[in-house]
């Protein structure tokens, strides 16, 4: 078990007054729970990752975790999954805990779409290939009359309208590159293997390795790549000639069963080294890895069913994200710069003294590591408005509302001592005034330790 | 377990006999892929077809040329293959089939009857 000790913490009650003894408060702390310094920090605290694009949009309006969702990856799948959650002795109802998730563009073949525009992407590719469509049901107990349940449906969109790029000048695309061709390779063995070996026929065992020979020396002699060449040829003297030779067949029924007996070994082998090859294209291409510039965008809404009926509904909550963010890879380490974007209108009827609110945040924030060092900072914009009440008199609508903004920021120093201890020092001001949340700053320097964890050997002997 | 093969014959229709013929092989869904043949002039081609000479109608009348494709799944969207045969630049066949795993391949070996 780890076990985190917190040293030193030091707590200042307002920001950039850390020596300000009137109005500061100086605390040490010895702390024994990892798990609660951790809540003392983030209490009351909204990070640019909470303000991201959110990956189910219609899960995050909803409010809901669900934990299973349906997610249909063709046409036939997306109508059954729809017909039996909604049709209900030939009627439309609202399902009453229902999530699915899925891409509307791989629901349909794309016989144009080649795996060298799939990994880099041009700007509407990616809009199409990344898309995904949310939806998600569930009911409420109405604040205001506890006796009503309503029932209520989050519908959310999401996509990159960039995703960043396999650029070749880091290690990632090395490996990505190194592990693209060697899947070649592999798929260039087992295509010849079955050129060579499927027309042959033979009526001993003899013949079949003397034309089978014949065919791979030509083959070989027809490839200009030498590197595939050296591959070929020792896939061929490890695994085929070996497998033939030790076989006796003197009929033509017994050549087909030593053919298809070698073809399955040969299937078996490529099959588990292709899979690691596809496993590993799938880990360097994807999103974590890639650098440049990333523009993630996702729209939701929710919807209120005040009769549960699915034919009267109204949307009392919608918002839309816009994540903008640049990688770069230095020295062996992502740099990170990220920027949020996001409006929510809210009317829904739990905001007892509003009509509705207007919330948008605003953001920008950096991430850094070099080896023992590590830096990242963050400031968040905000800004509520929040409508009364709305009058008309006579040709004039008076609106009476009331406007917030405010901001914050922060930032983390972090060095790692040794490979169990780490030095933090955080600074900054969270919201002060406003809409969600109600603390504020925040000066903090700990020690983390970590005590050994979990070992093979300790697992083995429980 | 072997991969799954799957096998189909093309019967493509020479129209012009002076005129020179060419293969191209094409993965869709954002798959990799790669072929293997033996040409009519007997020389193997291994990994991208793209372009590659058959030879005169006349010439490869009445000849079958056999060609074994695989693809694999490195796209994690999708389990959905494909392969389309092009000759001179018209799509004449497209093939497609699901992995059975993820991350597994699948073959397809195919015969072109030049009739």
């Amino acid at each position: 078990m780890t076990l985190i000790l917190i040293i030193v913490q030091y707590i200042i009650l307002q920001p950039l007054t850390l020596f300000d003894m009137k109005r500061g408060l100086f605390q040490i702390m010895i702390l024994f729970s990892y798990f609660g310094i951790c809540q003392a920090q983030n209490k009351g605290e909204t990070t640019l990752a909470d303000l991201q694009s959110p990956s189910s949009p219609a899960f995050t309006i909803l409010g809901v975790q669900p934990n299973e969702i349906s997610k249909p990856y063709s046409l036939n799948a997306l109508v059954t999954t729809m017909y039996s959650s909604f049709v209900d002795n030939n009627n439309l109802v609202i399902p009453k805990n229902f999530a699915m998730e899925f891409s509307p563009y791989w629901i349909n073949s794309h016989h144009k779409l080649f795996f060298d525009e799939y990994i880099n992407p041009s700007c509407w590719q990616s809009i199409k290939q990344n898309s995904s469509i949310s939806l998600a049901t569930t009911q409420i107990v109405n604040k205001i009359d506890t006796s009503n349940i309503n029932s209520k449906m989050g519908i959310g969109f999401r996509t990159m309208i960039f995703n960043g790029k396999i650029e070749d000048n880091n290690n990632i695309y090395s490996i990505f590159n190194q592990e693209s061709n060697l899947l070649i390779v592999l798929q260039k063995n087992a295509t010849l293997f079955k050129i060579l070996i499927t027309p042959i026929g033979a009526d001993n065992i003899d013949t079949l390795i003397a034309i089978y020979d014949r065919e791979f020396k030509s083959a070989i002699k027809d490839l200009s790549d030498e590197d595939e060449k050296e591959s070929i040829i020792h896939f061929n003297e490890a695994l085929v000639l070996p497998f033939l030779k030790k076989n006796k067949a003197q009929s033509k029924s017994q050549v087909e069963l030593v053919k298809n007996n070698l073809i399955q070994i040969i299937d078996d082998e490529l099959e588990n080294k292709l899979k690691e090859k596809a496993k590993n294209i799938q880990k360097y291409s994807a999103s974590t890895k890639r650098t440049g510039f990333f523009l993630e965008f996702a729209y939701s809404l929710l919807l209120d069913f005040p009769t549960n009926n699915i034919d009267y509904s109204k949307v009392t909550k919608w918002g839309v994200w816009l994540t903008p963010s640049y990688r770069w890879y230095y020295k062996n380490q992502y740099i990170d710069i990220l920027g949020i974007t996001r409006y929510i209108r809210n009317s829904s009827t739990l905001i007892i003294d509003s009509i509705f609110t207007d919330n948008f945040d605003y953001g920008i924030g950096i991430k850094f590591e070099d080896g023992k060092y590590s830096i990242n900072g963050e400031i968040i914009g905000r800004y509520q408005s929040r409508t009364i009440s709305k009058e008309q008199i006579d040709d004039v609508t008076i609106t009476k509302s009331k406007k917030y903004s405010d901001i914050h920021y922060s930032i983390n120093l972090n060095y790692k001592i040794s490979e169990n201890i780490i030095m933090s020092y955080s600074f900054g001001s969270n919201f002060q005034k406003n809409t969600e949340y109600n603390s504020s700053l925040i000066s903090m320097l700990s020690l983390s330790y970590g005590f050994g964890g979990i070992t093979n050997k300790s697992i083995k002997g429980m | 377990m072997n991969m799954k093969n799957v096998v189909n014959k093309i019967d493509f229709t020479l129209e012009i006999l002076p005129k020179e013929y060419s293969l191209t092989i094409t993965f869709g869904e954002g798959q990799p892929g790669n072929s293997a043949l033996k040409n009519f002039d007997g020389k193997y081609q291994t990994g991208s077809i793209n372009n590659l000479l058959l030879g005169k109608g006349k010439s490869i009348k009445g000849k079958k040329l056999l060609i074994s494709s695989i693809v694999t799944d490195a796209n994690e969207n999708t389990n959905h293959t494909s392969v389309t045969y092009t000759i001179n630049g018209n799509e004449i066949k497209t093939f497609e089939d699901d992995v059975d795993t993820d991350n597994s391949s699948i073959y397809y070996t195919t015969t072109i009857n030049f009739i």
